[in-house]
């Protein structure tokens, strides 16, 4: 019996103090857009993270700030995908930003493959006058279009899942998916050409 | 190609729109959520993107520099410096007695009482170095302008100087024909006035020395210490 309380006890601990089913909740949550749980945990240990750069990787604050929050990122995205399962967020965290941060200082171009999980291939460079163009057509883009497309790539819900709840076939949804793309970039051009 | 400059082509596949479309959009959701992260780090737990200090310490040996510099300057510059007078001026001036280099000179030149004189000059015996030189002058044959000249200046570095009696081989001098030390006479002959407390002599003087380009600097700090 202890030794099980110890083994949680141990488990919560690596994970930030989530429980297995805690975690389960967070995901749930981010896929629905709600990132509360995440914030409350990830945010509270940012400043444990961007210590550990500082100290492992030499590196000063801002840089260590940026790859710990490149590393935020990176796990939010792998969490909603289903890439990272319940076992040691902790470490992950610290080393992920440790690995952008190695990234920043070109001391290694290519993320190496952690214990169990792929590596992300790099995130494009948008210009921020192009999202800003993004943001605005997506902002315009009507109803169910915005919806399915912040669903689906902003929270990475699976389609699958949204046909589900639309009570539609993934086949019709993929569609419609397609359809609300090609629309978003029709705004977007015309406000970049413009 | 960059995924913005295939994002805005004209022309894109179905498949291409996809791919571009999901890396233009994670683009941006990134973004949203690392500006909404930033704000909560910064009010929620005071943790800014970047920190003020980061740039002081990086700074931080060239603002030392900077502010021991300034410490200097403001020395230098701000504290009260009491303007020497003419007569601290003139013992300044006097300090170092003008060389003589005439030991350079061939044997045809310095005949034995010359080179006597000259020794006791370079040794700061003055007073000896003035009676040698007088006896040259007297003699009144073959006379050269150092004589007059280091006649004048050995009766000026005594202790106590002898401005009076410096003055007229000082005048001497600076008027010889084609003279090679009338700008160094002239100088001479300014502080032997000084010396003498011929105060209108010595300004006229010193106003042209000032105006000249040998010693003006130092004459126009004399000329400011004389009175009206």
């Amino acid at each position: 019996m202890k030794s099980t309380i110890t083994k949680t006890t141990n488990q919560a601990d690596k994970n930030f103090g989530l429980s297995l089913e805690e975690f389960k909740q967070m995901v749930e949550q981010m896929r629905s857009g709600d990132y509360q749980l995440y914030e409350q945990v990830f945010l509270k240990h940012f400043r444990s993270c961007v210590d550990y750069v500082m100290f492992r990787c030499k590196a000063e604050y801002g840089e260590a700030y940026d790859s710990s929050m490149d590393a935020m990122l990176d796990l939010c995205r792998r969490i909603k995908l289903g890439r990272i399962q319940y076992g040691n967020l902790r470490f992950l965290f610290t080393r992920v930003a440790c690995q952008y941060c190695n990234q920043r200082k070109k001391e290694s171009q290519i993320l190496e493959e952690l214990d169990g999980v792929e590596p992300e291939p790099a995130r494009p460079d948008v210009p921020e006058e192009l999202l800003d163009i993004l943001e605005e057509s997506l902002d315009r883009i009507e109803e169910p279009c915005k919806s399915l497309l912040q669903q689906f790539y902003f929270y990475k819900q699976p389609l699958k899942e949204l046909a589900a709840l639309a009570g539609r076939t993934e086949v019709a949804l993929r569609k419609q998916k397609q359809r609300c793309l090609a629309g978003l970039r029709n705004l977007f051009m015309k406000k970049y050409n413009a | 190609m960059k995924t913005s400059e295939k994002y805005t082509q004209p022309q894109l596949s179905g498949k291409e729109l996809e791919k571009t479309s999901e890396e233009m959009l994670d683009a941006l959701h990134d973004r949203q959520l690392r500006k909404r992260w930033q704000q909560q780090l910064t009010d929620d737990y005071k943790m800014p993107p970047r920190r003020r200090t980061t740039i002081i310490r990086k700074l931080r040996p060239w603002l030392a520099v900077a502010a021991s510099l300034a410490l200097i300057l403001s020395v230098v510059y701000l504290w009260p410096v009491t303007p020497k007078d003419r007569y601290a001026l003139l013992d300044e001036y006097l300090a170092q007695p003008f060389a003589n280099k005439e030991g350079r000179k061939s044997d045809a030149i310095l005949d034995s009482l010359r080179s006597y004189a000259i020794a006791a000059y370079t040794q700061g015996d003055f007073s000896e170095a003035a009676r040698l030189r007088q006896q040259l002058v007297d003699r009144d044959s073959a006379i050269i302008e150092e004589d007059v000249l280091y006649l004048g200046l050995s009766y000026l570095y005594q202790n106590p100087p002898q401005g009076e009696a410096a003055i007229p081989h000082l005048e001497r001098a600076s008027q010889w024909s084609f003279g090679k030390f009338t700008a160094e006479s002239r100088w001479y002959l300014a502080l032997a006035y000084l010396q003498a407390e011929q105060i209108p002599t010595a300004r006229e003087l010193l106003q042209e020395i000032a105006a000249s380009n040998w010693k003006s600097g130092e004459a126009e700090e004399l000329l400011r210490q004389l009175p009206e």
